[in-house]
Parts: C-alpha cells; sequence; structure tokens
C-alpha cells in the first residue's frame, strides 16, 4: 500500500495537463475569448469609459449572483430577487423622506422579512424552494405596483445617494486603494503559492489574479477611479468568498446540497441554515435595490424585471450545479461579466435589442452543457 | 472450457493507475472469486468487463468465447451476456419493484405500450425465485437496503446473461438471504452461466466458489483452486503479510456505565411498536454487540436514540449519569453519541466533497474561531492524520470521496465520527465491504478506544465478528430486547436462539 503523501506527490505533478488546466479555467477562457472579440466589433469597446459603464451595468446583476450561488449550492432555488429588488427600491422611494440611515435600514429589514418569509415555507412547510420563492415574484413585484400605485418614485435630491448611485472615489484615493488591493492580492497568492509548493496550477492562479487586479485597475484610473457603487459591489462578492471559502456556515451550504441527510446526521442544522441563506440572498436583494434606484434617481416598481433569471444564468455559466454541491462565487461573478460584456458587444454591434434574450439564452445552454461534458470526463 | 478472458489490462484514472496489468480467465459454469484488498482495483476491473469503462479508456483484452469483445456502453456488454450487480446499489427510489427490474427494456405491447402484465407476471416469478414476499408493484423506497439488494439479483437475474458479476452482493444480507442467494448461485452454475464473485467474507467464498484470482495494488498476484490453499495463505497473498489473529479482542476492565436507556419504547403509530421497553446499559471501555435478524429493530434502535428517527420515544436515557433529551442529531453529538450509519453512500458521506470535507464535516464547529472562520490549517492536519491512521487508500486529502474504492469510504465515514472523539460509538455494520486487513485494523481502533475509556456499540449482522469483539452481547428481536449474553456464553447458536425467539 503506497502511502498517502508519496500519491499525493504524484497527483500533484502527474495530475496537471492541458485538458485539466482548460476544465479548470473554462469560464476564465470564455470570458477572454468574448473580450478578444469585442475588440473586433468595437475599437470603442476597450476604453477606459466603457468598460467602468460595463462594470457598472454588472454590479446588480453581480449582487444578486452572490445569493444565488448560495442558494443553488444548497439545492435551492431564488426567484423572487428580480421582484425583490423593484420593491425595495420603491420603499426606499417612499421612506427617503425620513433621512438616509432609516429609509436604508427600512429597505433592508424588508429584505430580512422576506428572506424569512421564504424560509418559512421552505424550510419549515417543506415547499420546493422553486414554487414558494415563484410565489414571492408575484407577491413582491404585486407589493411594489400597490405601494407605488404603478408609478415611478422618484429620489429627491440628495446628496448620498447621488455620490452612490453615480459618484467616484477620488482618483489619487482609488490609486492608493487599488495599490493596496493589488499588493494584497500579491501577499496572498505568494503565501498560497508557497504553501502549494509553487505548483504550474497556484503559479497561473497566482499570475492570473494580479493580471486581473491590473486590469481593473488601468480602467478605473485611466477613467474617473472607482465609482463608488463597484466598492460596494466588490465587498459583497468578497463576502461571499469569504464566506464559502472560509467559514464553517459555508461549508455546510455545500454539505446541504451535496446530500442533506448526511449533513443532518453529521450534527448540521439544516433548517437554520437555509434560513439564513434565504435571508441572505433577499438582503442582497435589497441592497441591488437600492443600487439600481440611487444609479438611476428613481425607483420604477417594474423594475428588476427578470433580474433572478440573469443571476440564475451567471451562476450556472460560472459553474454552479443546479443539483447543489458544486459551485463558487468566482465562477459566479466571471459568469455575470461574461453576460455583462456579451450584451455590451451586442449593443455596440448595434443589433436588434431583442436578440440580446436569444443570445443569453444560447450562450447559457452552451455553458451548461460544456460543464457536464467537464465533469462527465472527471 | 474457457468463457472468459482478461488479458493484461491496465487502467488509469487522474493521478492514480487503478489497474495495472491484469490477467486472469473463468470457465463456462464456473463461480470465481475475485479477492484483493479495498482499492485493489475489483470493482474497476469490472466496471471494465460490464461497459462501465469502455473501450479505448483502458488497455488490453476482453475475449469471451475467445473473441475480442470491445464494449461502447453496458448495453452492449449486456448484449454479449455479461450482467453485473454493483457494490453500489443502483435502484430508483421512486419506482415499483418491476419498473426496477425492467428499466431501459420494459416489454411491450403490439400497440407500442408497456406490457404491464407480462412485466408483473415475469417480476413475479423473479420474486418467487428468490422467496421475497414482495408484490412487483411495491415501490422500491419502501425497502430495506438488504432487500434492495436483493432487488438488485433479481435484476441481474432477470437479463439471463452468460457471465454475471456480483460485487459484494452479500454485504448487506442476512443470512437466510444469502443462503437463498446461494441457491440461485448454484442453480445458475448448474445451467453453465460463468460467475465472478467478489466478497470480502471468507467463509463465503470458501462456500461459493470454485477459482481464485487475487488483485493485489492492481496487479493480478495470483490464482488457485478452492481447497488448494488455505485461508491464511490466501489473505497472506491479499495483504502482502501474515494476519495472526482475526479479531484480536483487547481485554477491558468495563468502568462506570456512559449510557443508560430505561423502560424505551418508540411508537410507529399509536397502536403499534417499534422499540418497546429497551433496557441497556453500556459501560465505559466496553463494546456491546448488538445482534438480531434483519427488521429486529437494532437500526431503529440506534437512529432513535440518536435523534434521527423522527419518531417520538418514551423512557429515559442518561449520559454518564445526567438525563438527556436528545431530539435531533445535533443534540446526540453534543451529548457525546456518535453514529456510522449502516448505509454510506446514502447517509454516511457528501459525495460532492472530497476526504477532507468530509472527515472534518462534524468537527467544523471546534475547528473554527468564534467568528466562524475555519482553521484551515488544522483542517487538513485532521484529515491527514485520520488517513495515516485509518489508512485509508487515497490520492490525496483532496481527492473526491466518489472516487474511493467502497472499503476506503468507510473508513472515511469512521474518520468522520472518531474526530469527534465521541464518548459512546455506535457503529453500525462498520466494517461492510472492508477487506480482511482494513477489519483488523479497525478492530484495533475499536480496542484502542475502550482502553481509553469509550464506550462502543457494535451492529453487526456478521456473527463472528459479534462474537469476536464484543464483551457483551444484546439480542433483540421484533424490537425488543431478547436476552442478553456474556462473552463468554456466548455462541452462534445461543444468538441465534434468542435471536428467532418468538418469531
Ligand atoms: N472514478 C475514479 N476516479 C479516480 N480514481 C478512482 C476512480 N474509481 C476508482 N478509483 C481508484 O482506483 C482504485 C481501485 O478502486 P476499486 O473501486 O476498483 O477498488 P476495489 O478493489 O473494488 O475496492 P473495495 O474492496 O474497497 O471495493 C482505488 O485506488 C480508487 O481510489
Ligand atoms: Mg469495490
Amino acid at each position: 500500500m503506497k502511502t498517502a503523501t508519496g500519491l499525493q506527490r504524484e497527483t500533484v505533478r502527474g495530475g496537471l495537463n492541458g485538458r485539466h488546466l482548460l476544465n479548470r479555467y473554462s469560464t476564465l477562457i470564455a470570458l477572454a475569448v468574448l473580450f478578444v472579440i469585442a475588440n473586433f466589433v468595437s475599437e470603442f469597446f476597450v476604453q477606459p469609459q466603457n468598460l467602468t459603464n460595463i462594470t457598472l451595468q454588472i454590479a446588480v446583476n453581480g449582487i444578486l449572483a452572490v445569493g444565488m450561488t448560495m442558494v443553488i449550492l444548497t439545492g435551492g432555488i431564488d426567484l423572487g430577487v428580480g421582484s425583490v429588488v423593484g420593491l425595495t427600491g420603491v420603499i426606499l422611494g417612499m421612506t427617503q423622506g425620513y433621512g438616509v440611515v432609516p429609509a436604508i435600514l427600512a429597505t433592508l429589514v424588508c429584505g430580512v422579512l422576506i428572506g424569512l418569509w421564504n424560509a418559512l415555507f421552505i424550510a419549515r412547510f417543506n415547499i420546493p424552494p422553486f414554487i414558494a420563492t415563484l410565489g414571492m415574484m408575484t407577491i413582491a413585484r404585486g407589493f411594489a405596483l400597490y405601494l407605488s400605485n404603478g408609478a415611478a418614485v422618484a429620489l429627491d435630491e440628495n446628496q448620498f445617494y447621488e455620490q452612490l448611485g453615480t459618484g467616484f472615489l477620488p482618483i489619487n484615493i482609488s490609486a492608493v486603494v487599488l495599490g493596496l488591493i493589488f499588493l494584497l492580492v500579491a501577499f496572498v497568492g505568494f503565501k498560497s503559492m508557497r504553501q502549494k509548493r509553487f505548483s504550474l496550477d497556484s503559479i497561473l492562479a497566482f499570475v492570473l489574479s494580479l493580471a486581473g487586479v491590473g486590469l481593473f485597475a488601468w480602467m478605473y484610473l485611466s477613467y474617473q477611479g472607482i465609482p463608488y457603487l463597484i466598492l460596494v459591489f466588490a465587498v459583497i462578492a468578497l463576502w461571499g468568498i469569504w464566506v464559502l471559502t472560509q467559514t464553517a456556515f459555508g461549508r455546510y451550504l455545500y454539505a446541504i446540497g451535496g446530500n442533506a441527510k448526511a449533513a443532518y446526521l453529521s450534527g448540521v442544522r439544516v433548517k437554520k441554515n437555509l434560513v439564513k441563506v434565504y435571508v441572505a440572498s433577499a438582503v442582497l436583494a435589497s441592497i441591488a435595490g437600492i443600487i439600481m434606484t440611487t444609479r438611476v434617481g428613481s425607483a420604477d416598481p417594474n423594475g428588476g424585471n427578470s433580474f433572478e433569471l440573469d443571476a440564475v444564468a451567471a451562476a450556472v455559466i460560472g459553474g454552479t450545479s443546479l443539483a447543489g454541491g458544486y459551485g463558487t462565487i468566482g465562477g459566479a461573478m466571471i459568469g455575470a461579466f461574461i453576460i455583462g460584456i456579451l450584451n455590451n458587444i451586442l449593443i455596440l454591434a448595434n443589433v436588434n435589442p431583442y436578440f440580446q434574450f436569444i443570445f443569453k439564452g444560447l450562450i447559457i445552454i452552451a455553458a451548461v452543457l460544456l460543464d457536464m461534458k467537464n465533469k462527465q470526463q472527471k | 472450457m474457457i468463457k472468459l478472458e482478461m488479458k493484461d489490462i491496465l487502467k488509469e484514472f487522474p493521478g492514480v493507475r487503478a489497474l495495472n496489468d491484469v490477467t486472469f480467465s473463468a470457465n463456462r459454469g464456473e463461480v470465481l472469486a475475485l479477492l484483493g484488498e479495498n482499492g485493489a482495483g475489483k470493482s474497476t476491473l469490472m466496471k471494465i468487463l460490464s461497459g462501465v469503462y469502455p473501450y479505448g479508456t483502458y488497455e488490453g483484452d476482453i475475449l469471451v468465447d475467445g473473441q475480442v469483445c470491445r464494449f461502447a456502453n453496458t448495453r452492449e456488454a449486456e448484449r454479449a451476456g455479461i450482467a453485473i450487480i454493483h457494490q453500489e446499489l443502483n435502484l430508483i427510489h421512486g419506482l415499483s419493484i418491476a419498473e426496477n427490474v425492467f428499466l431501459g427494456r420494459e416489454p411491450k405491447t403490439k400497440w407500442g405500450t408497456i406490457d404491464w402484465k407480462r412485466m408483473h407476471g415475469e417480476t413475479q416469478a423473479l420474486l418467487d425465485r428468490l422467496h421475497l414476499p414482495f408484490h412487483p408493484t411495491h415501490l422500491v423506497s419502501t425497502l430495506s437496503v438488504g432487500q434492495q439488494q436483493m432487488i438488485e439479483i433479481a435484476k441481474a437475474i432477470s437479463i439471463q446473461a452468460q457471465i454475471l458479476v456480483l460485487d459484494e452482493p452479500t454485504s448487506a444480507l442476512t443470512e437466510s438471504e444469502v443462503q437463498r442467494l446461494f441457491d440461485v448461485i448454484r442453480e445458475l452454475r448448474r445451467e453453465g452461466v460463468t460467475m465472478i464473485y467478489i466478497s470480502h467474507k471468507m467463509d463465503e467464498i470458501e462456500a461459493i466458489c470454485d477459482g481464485i484470482t487475487v488483485l493485489r495494488d492492481g496487479s493480478s498476484v495470483g490464482s488457485a483452486r478452492i481447497g488448494d490453499v488455505t485461508r491464511n495463505e490466501l489473505i497472506a497473498m491479499m495483504v502482502g503479510r501474515d494476519i495472526s489473529q482475526m479479531f484480536p479482542k483487547a481485554e477491558s476492565v468495563p468502568g462506570d456505565v456512559i449510557l443508560s436507556v430505561q423502560n424505551y419504547s418508540v411508537k410507529k403509530s399509536p397502536d403499534t411498536y417499534l422499540l418497546q421497553d429497551i433496557n441497556l446499559d453500556v459501560r465505559a471501555g466496553e463494546v456491546v454487540g448488538l445482534a438480531g435478524l434483519m427488521g429486529a429493530g437494532r437500526t431503529e434502535l440506534v437512529m432513535s436514540l440518536f435523534g434521527a428517527l423522527g419518531l417520538k420515544a418514551e423512557g429515559t436515557v442518561r449520559i454518564s449519569g445526567t438525563r438527556v433529551n436528545i431530539q435531533t442529531p445535533r443534540d446526540a453529538i453534543q451529548a457525546g453519541l456518535a453514529l456510522v450509519t449502516e448505509d454510506r453512500k446514502e447517509s454516511g458521506l457528501v459525495l460532492s466533497m472530497n476526504v477532507r470535507e468530509n472527515t472534518s464535516l462534524v468537527s467544523l464547529q471546534t475547528l473554527s474561531s468564534r467568528l466562524g472562520k475555519l482553521d484551515h490549517k488544522r483542517e487538513h492536519g485532521l484529515a491527514a492524520r485520520y488517513i495515516e491512521e485509518l489508512r485509508t487508500k487515497t490520492p490525496s486529502a483532496e481527492t473526491n470521496v466518489n472516487n474511493l474504492s467502497g472499503g476506503n469510504q468507510q473508513k472515511v465515514v469512521l474518520a468522520k465520527w472518531l474526530a469527534t472523539q465521541p464518548k459512546v460509538l455506535i457503529l453500525d455494520e462498520p466494517t461492510r465491504g472492508i477487506d480482511v486487513g482494513a477489519k483488523v485494523e479497525i478492530y484495533q481502533l475499536i480496542n484502542q478506544l475502550t482502553q481509553a475509556g469509550h464506550a462502543v456499540i457494535m451492529i453487526s449482522s456478521e456473527l463472528p465478528e459479534v462474537l469476536g469483539m464484543s464483551d457483551r452481547i444484546v439480542v433483540m428481536a421484533e424490537g425488543r430486547v431478547a436476552g442478553e449474553l456474556a462473552r463468554a456464553d456466548a455462541t452462534q447458536e445461543s444468538i441465534m436462539k434468542l435471536a428467532t425467539k418468538g418469531a
């Protein structure tokens, strides 16, 4: 019998071949290919201004995708988030008179309540998540329309909302922040590279993440700095990654999605964790609602329509399995970027906007097909 | 007359060479035993034979009746007369027995619809042949693991194969079910069917097989006729070393009562009892064997004690003298219980996670800071420690448990519970599917635990194991305690007498 460590070294060295890398980085490669194609479609694409705009457009979907990935990991789904974006926008608009902090608190509390309601039916009464949140989708939309009488609610002039929605962190502070992030990524990356004994895999991950940060730095610094909204998005995405990779709660989500019975028998409080994850998803949706409202300057009760599908698409393109158990936030973020860049390309290429839907649908199907093929090979 | 030959078979998975030059042959009407440690490559070899791993994913040749066969899938292998009963159950729970038996080959009427009458009739005939008291329309989900295994066997028989592979078919069967299976095997042998029989149970091999082929670390290391080799020689061939003592029971001095169960009853419905008036004391440093026929309520008892049965229990349970009220597995874990369930795939492992993640699953809370941050270093350490201690054969701690051999998966489940340092470790069929060498290792682990003052409750359908490892044997029948035997007084006969009492 070979010892475990002896075999381990063998895998690290032997397990790295072209196909392995292709599988592992397939979504990232897809993103890169899209990036190159975009350059051919229009030279305007690589302009820092356009790139910054793309990230702004992606932010809302990206935030929703963080929550959606967590929910899907448990084997569930949250179809209500699009309507929650609309409803919470309206609530922000209607409570704005009480001041910024109370209005935002009211919006977040609304998110918590919606999450608890979903969880009540899913965890307590065992209603399939698809049905429970499909119900929430219409309920929340109904409330949004009822509260606003079907009309958009404009935000009054307010320094905070304007900055949050459309402002930029001053360029010199942005430079410092991005520099620090670069150093942090380099430091963390180097540590993990050393831990993995400088395997090709870890070196590649190191280079790619530094290149990613570099790209962002270039794009924001050559335009107007980091948008505040992107800061919120980045914090949320990092929080999501932290939860899934660094906490017991995150691990429980994978376990529940992989085998709920085994997780329960291992002492995992399945119901409690489901409550947490549906609340997280709804609260993230209300943050997305706030952000979208401040960006546009008014709350549309019909806003956020079909956003849930974009969030599911981002998660799935990023490798999350709808059956639960597999998936990462990083993947979902790449998925959100793929969708965002694709939209941008279609706009730049003057493609009929209705075609966007068709393209997006095809991309989702292709992504899942690719993912399934990869998994079969393993 | 040689029916089947497999020549120079080589199979690699990413990072592991599972088979490395295996050659063997089997005659028509022969039952050939395929022996080897956990992870030796037995299941992999049989998956190649039955088309699960298609032609092109391995090297070497399969010859049936002297003809080279290249199966692209299991369908083609079936058509060539090869059927397999896999080590892990593969039934669809939401379908009936008949639907499972004929899945993918349903008999059709002339209208092209399913011929239910024929399907049910043929299934009934199969069930009768195996003496199974079920109706073809029963849902598979209502059957126990052992009963499901019998349905798998019925399914394989219905294909009327020339070559039948049985990969650890008896691991979930009762004694009488095993006998029925053996009757069927003998019958098939008379009909000229060639069978390949994989098992870690030497008694069975000696009882039913004609020849033996041994695999070690992915290579065939020898073949023999039954009767030409002694059991010890066989074991030495498998594990590459001598095993002097099958049951290395350490003498232990029982200490205080750790787990005390009094007047414990669980009702299935307002007037039928699942468990009735159970009294059971388990002392520190003691192994209590729970014996009984399948359906005697042993699994139900431990599941209920562990808070996992979902039915209300009456009576009192004390742990180290304090009364506990266990409602959920989490309560049980906090009270110091650990339960290795009988079905690792269904309730033991999270198959989508790797060895490390499965090992640490119950201990995550102790492995994280108050803020909930996981201590990855300690987690890696924990996993590495148990891989070494249990000698789990895995490429690394990061390997998906789905890719481990059955026996090594069981070791991962054991590791998960040992990592919690439980006061009382409950083992439900702990050595199911585990090879001889690893069994001894697990027994030694049980010894270590009892010597450190832990208590162990062991459910096992293998009487030699119960007899060999228990200090005390509690025999259950029909949801009650039928009697208790001290180690010195217990024999297979005395246990069976109690187990069948009143039945
Ligand atoms: N799909 C797979 N991917 C990677 N490795 C695998 C896969 N399947 C099996 N292996 C490895 O191949 C080796 C042989 O496994 P196999 O299941 O054939 O063992 P076995 O002899 O049937 O053992 P057991 O008695 O425990 O059932 C093991 O080391 C196992 O980890
Ligand atoms: Mg096997």
